[in-house]
């Protein structure tokens, strides 16, 4: 365990310079850089608000918040989840001439990944602190002081896309057509997870149950009651969500850890 | 062959290498299932490198010959830690420092500025280290009017002198030389076959892979010839090099 460690603060820099310089790549030679991440939640927060809020119109007084909000806390944690885990999917395949030359622990790339859409979330963030606050100004919505718990359901979704990404850079190394279908399971996972529309809907269908077992849905969930709702996380999600990303990472630790000495023979 | 343990800078223990080798390449899950269920599944064997054992001590200069496909760079790959061996045990003392190809892990959307820290990190240098020793490896490289500009604008030659001096800022404890050294022009050439002599006399083990009997002749004071994976002879230079071109 020791040497583990050791080996990790060895290799932090690395992992630092690695984020930074996807950081520079994704924003060199672009005017507004870094804006893009504030702004582009913001551009489909609009679209889908003036879609939406006109489908849905009979359900949206369940939701208690104004459904640009609503939205734009749901589509904060599943875009990062769906960010972290696509990158981190081809983190050790886009890297394998780095992993056939010099020794580097693999996990590295991974947890670049995340780190990197932590840092795009941040910026995303900024554009629901925007929308939050023009609520309030409407007096629509309330500030508390729960707000200040949003790293809670954030950090888990976190923990949560670190070892979806550890399973996934395994699988992508030896089946590659893990892409493909990994997309089409991103879309399936958005449709059942409640951001466009409130989980009440389902109330009386088969779906809840469905719903009731994805762990996003209760990180969105105890996001929008933190942020919005002045609500504080029950005990009762907070053990549901400590157990599934500890499953989850587990499971991706380990599988890594078996296979990462056959990474070289299939890149 | 009884050596002091502290002596050693690289043992090599009983080190086996198989690879599974699928009759063909299946890299999805489609074609996987497929071949599964009609049982097509085959796996042959492929041994790379079988029972070597060897230490090289500290401050030697150790080459490696044999013909392409013996298993040279599966033996440096496996002591630098990059494969891990199916059977055995490497042990290492010290830190490597691989030339095995220069420039892995460059990207060449950054500059060569970014670049030089980025790979510095990938060698396991601090950030305060690679501070310190920014400008030497400018110096020697020579490219400094060029430092702010993307390496996918440089030629292979100019990525090749900053890879080489990033490779060999600090003295590593054990070099691994993999025939690089025909990089850049000759001038260059000097300097880099200057700076490993350099290398070679104070106490950094150098292992070195060539073609070249001569240079390994001129340089090694012991050499290993691999053939198809077997060890096949090892020991002082003058005797494995003339065996081994007799043998071939």
């Amino acid at each position: 365990m020791k040497k583990y460690i050791e080996n990790f603060i060895k290799y932090f820099p690395l992992l630092f310079l690695l984020t930074s310089k996807d950081f520079k790549l994704k924003y060199r030679r672009s005017v507004l850089g870094v804006f893009w991440s504030t702004l582009n939640p913001l551009l489909i927060m609009i679209v889908v608000t003036s879609v939406f809020s006109v489908i849905l119109k009979f359900s949206l007084e369940k939701i208690r918040m104004p459904f640009a909000v609503f939205y734009i806390t749901g589509s904060l944690i599943f875009n990062f989840f769906s960010e972290a885990s696509s990158s981190s999917m081809t983190a050790i395949t886009a890297n394998a001439s780095l992993i056939q030359k010099v020794y580097v622990p693999k996990y590295i790339f991974i947890l670049e990944k995340c780190a990197f859409s932590l840092i795009n979330l941040m910026f995303s963030t900024i554009a629901v602190l925007v929308v939050v606050f023009y609520y309030v100004l409407k007096g629509q919505v309330v500030l508390h002081a729960t707000i200040f718990l949003i790293f809670i359901p954030i950090f888990f979704t976190f923990l949560f896309s670190i070892g979806v990404g550890l399973i996934l850079s395994t699988l992508t190394v030896f089946f590659r057509d893990i892409v493909h279908l990994w997309g089409v399971i991103l879309t399936m996972w958005v449709y059942l997870t409640p951001i466009v529309y409130p989980i009440e809907v389902l109330k009386f269908s088969s779906l809840d149950w469905v719903i009731k077992l994805n762990p996003i849905y209760y990180f969105v969930t105890d996001l929008r009651k933190v942020m919005i709702l002045g609500e504080i996380i029950t005990l009762k999600s907070l053990i549901i969500e400590s157990f599934s990303c500890f499953i989850v990472l587990i499971l991706g630790i380990l599988l890594f850890k078996k296979a990462q000495d056959k990474f070289i023979l299939h890149i | 062959m009884e050596e002091k343990a502290s002596n050693i800078a690289i043992s090599v223990k009983n080190v086996s290498m198989h690879f599974n080798m699928c009759s063909e390449k299946l890299n999805s899950l489609k074609e996987y299932f497929i071949k599964f269920i009609k049982r097509q599944l085959f796996f042959s064997r492929f041994i790379a490198l079988e029972n070597i054992n060897l230490n090289i001590k500290k401050g030697e200069v150790f080459g490696i010959v044999g013909l392409n496909g013996s298993g040279k760079s599966t033996l440096l790959k496996v002591i630098c830690g990059v494969l891990k061996p199916t059977i055995g045990k490497v042990k290492i003392s010290g830190r490597i420092s691989p030339l095995i190809e220069l420039g892995a892990g460059f990207n060449m959307d950054l500059t060569a500025r970014e670049n030089i820290f980025l790979n510095g990190a990938v060698l396991g240098y601090s950030k305060k280290f690679m501070n310190e020793k920014f400008n030497e490896i400018v110096e020697f490289s020579e490219l400094r009017e060029f430092l702010d500009v993307p390496m996918k604008n440089y030629s292979s030659g100019m990525v090749a002198r900053v890879a080489f001096a990033v490779a060999t800022i600090v003295k590593p404890d054990i070099l691994i030389v993999d025939e690089i050294l025909s990089v850049g022009d000759f001038k260059f050439q000097e300097k880099c076959n200057k700076r490993i002599k350099e290398l070679m006399q104070g106490d950094t083990t150098v292992i070195i892979v060539s073609h070249h009997m001569e240079e390994i002749k001129k340089v090694c004071n012991s050499v290993l010839w691999l053939d198809h994976g077997h060890l096949k002879m090892i020991g002082e230079t003058e005797k494995v090099c003339n065996a081994y071109k007799n043998f071939s």
